[in-house]
């Protein structure tokens, strides 16, 4: 933790969001290898995140988002995404211009994330703020907290910058 | 069958089920060659994990088996350890497990019956199809899984591997005022709950009769989840302490997860098997519904198993209503208990059928072995059996298209959860 400490980055200003610019993050993962890497990276950004606006959930599957993002202002979906990237890469995708680039490493149901986020959309649940982070991994038995401790900083660097746009934009989006 | 063209179906990517699987079909002059439910993901080994573990942890550790059902691990789980400990726990405790296990049946029924099966039966390749031609019933279904899971959370504080169950009870007894807003809920969802069975009913589901035997828990005073006999529809009625010396698993060279057969044959667990072994315990006012929408139980159509789930989450919403109208919260949620050596088994009721443990403890209280039987292991052999029996039934002269569809459907109906049984499923197309 403490390599992490020194690396982290200095948090964003606290903007004066009310409840409904909460931003909810949402970690997808399973108890398996790299598919880890969503709920952890959840849980250690819960402990070095400043701001107080985020929202934390996790889940066990895709095809549970559409009723974990409804009743929020933006919602900041965190999952492993396997592709040729070194790992521990973030790459941030915003609802809906590239998802379908970006298929989820284990989509169980046959419901990845870009499924479950298009069937809410279908159903008029999906806040018009979504986003992705995606944590790359180069294979399904990778070591999770490896991934993650790499990853992390850049994630957190990612929720800020949200964080801030929505701050910017939701005194007249609301 | 009279067809006679070669067919060799794969699939490598079994899609709507739980976990990863696959199905190999071969058919050569109209009889069927090969037919073989491939799961071959490596075994998890979770029963290594719980060894020199003491109780508390094996439930905690055990939810994470799978993170669908996660309540019907820790229940069957607890109430091994509190068998052998001796542990009567108190009328509270045993009423707000069984409100705790509605939960699990309510999300992941209504999980199962409009993400995975409903397509299937309407015509559509998923559930974002079929959520723009019907978007009230899937809101319905989100809505329904939704309330389950929060169920869940009010005792396990989480619907994702929950942590409030402990030998002798809970770590925390709700309050009042949790539990009456919930109760709202479950009150605004009885309709739901109407409309589920008799939309599940008027779906075009195929007339196919089959032989098979149910094996399901039985209680004398309720529909069963957390405690029971277990009992079958070819005569068998034994303590769960017995399970061992009636049904056995073994091994087969085209699975990682073992089958499991009663007297040498396979058997059906889960919700059809359920229902089919207690309509006598069923609430008259469901027993009514059913029979309004023209659905009898028992049943030998497997196609049934979507409204025998809808009925459970009737059964759920009202059975939770019914045991938390009166509540009042305790001032311990947990009785006091001794660690003791000696064995351990209990039989519960996950959404997919019977699920049993047994544990050896040592004296200072830590599992010396753990055995952990899942209800999909358990169908497999089943599921075999009968997608044998309905491609030797229908017309063999469809396109591959339809046949793998087909299997598929048939596979669906037991809403298998491969990761319990561990893992992957893809279908295997061979033509000779």
């Amino acid at each position: 933790m403490t390599d992490i400490a020194n690396r982290m980055i200095k948090p964003a200003t606290d903007h004066a969001l009310n409840s409904q610019q909460r931003i909810r993050v949402i970690g997808i993962g399973s108890h398996h290898g790299a598919d880890l890497s969503g709920w952890l990276a959840c849980e250690r950004l819960q402990t070095i995140t400043m701001i107080n606006q985020f929202d934390w959930q996790l889940c066990r599957t895709p095809a549970q988002l559409p009723q974990l993002v409804t009743n929020c202002h933006a919602v900041v979906i965190v999952d492993a995404v396997l592709n040729n990237q070194p790992a521990g890469q973030v790459i941030s995708l915003s609802w809906p211009v590239t998802f379908d680039r970006y298929p989820s490493v284990c989509s169980s149901h046959g419901i990845g994330v870009f499924e479950a986020l298009q069937l809410a959309s279908t159903l008029d649940q999906l806040p018009s703020h979504t986003y992705v982070l995606g944590i790359t991994i180069s294979n399904r038995q990778q070591d999770a907290t490896v991934v993650v401790t790499e990853a992390l900083p850049q994630l957190q660097q990612e929720l800020n910058r949200i964080a801030d746009h929505i701050a910017s934009i939701g005194c007249h989006n609301l | 069958m009279t067809q006679q063209r070669d067919i060799s179906i794969k699939v490598p990517v079994l899609t709507r089920v739980e976990g990863e699987g696959a199905l190999r079909l071969q058919i050569k002059n109209g009889v069927i060659e090969d037919l073989q439910l491939q799961i071959y993901e490596p075994p998890r080994l979770f029963e290594k994990m719980l060894l020199g573990r003491e109780p508390n942890d094996v439930i905690d550790i055990v939810a994470r088996i799978c993170g669908i059902c996660p309540v019907a691990y820790q229940m069957t789980a607890v109430q091994a350890f509190e068998n052998l400990c001796e542990v009567e726990v108190t009328p509270w405790i045993r009423a707000m497990r069984r409100v705790f296990y509605c939960g699990e049946w309510l999300q992941s029924h209504a999980l199962h019956i409009h993400m995975l099966a409903a397509p299937d039966f309407l015509g559509f390749d998923n559930i974002i199809e079929m959520a723009s031609k019907h978007a009230s019933v899937v809101r319905r279904g989100l809505r329904l899984q939704a309330l389950g899971n929060d169920l869940i959370a009010l005792f396990g504080a989480r619907s994702v591997h929950p942590v409030g169950v402990q030998v002798g009870g809970f770590y925390h007894a709700p309050a009042v005022t949790a539990v009456a807003q919930i109760i709202e809920r479950l009150q605004a969802a009885k309709q739901d709950a109407d409309e589920l069975v008799r939309w599940t009913a008027s779906l075009p589901l195929p007339a196919e009769e089959q032989q098979f035997v149910s094996v399901a828990l039985r209680h004398a005073n309720e529909y069963p989840m957390n405690e029971g006999r277990i009992i079958s529809s070819s005569g068998l009625n034994i303590d769960c302490h017995e399970y061992p010396a009636h049904f056995r698993e073994h091994q087969v060279p085209h699975s990682t997860a073992l089958h499991a057969l009663l007297q040498d044959r396979p058997y059906l667990v889960g919700p059809l098997a359920r229902i089919n072994l207690n309509a006598d315990n069923l609430p008259i006012e469901l027993h009514n519904l059913l029979t309004t929408c023209g659905i009898t139980f028992p049943s030998q159509n497997m196609f049934h198993s979507i409204v025998a789930r809808a009925a459970e989450c009737w059964l759920a919403i009202n059975e939770a209503i019914h045991l938390l109208q009166d509540y009042t919260q305790p001032s311990e949620a947990a009785i006091p208990w001794q660690a003791r050596a000696g064995s351990g088994m209990m039989a519960t009721e996950a959404p997919r059928g019977l699920l049993w443990h047994h544990y050896e403890v040592d004296a200072a209280g830590q599992v010396l072995t753990a055995r952990i039987v899942p209800p999909t292991s358990q169908n497999q052999a089943r599921i075999e059996e009968d997608l044998r029996h309905s491609f030797e039934s229908i017309d063999l002269g469809q396109k591959d298209d339809a046949l793998r569809l087909h299997g598929e459907t048939v596979i669906r109906n037991y809403d298998p959860c491969i990761s319990c049984a561990t893992h992957f499923l893809q279908l295997d197309v061979r033509r000779d």
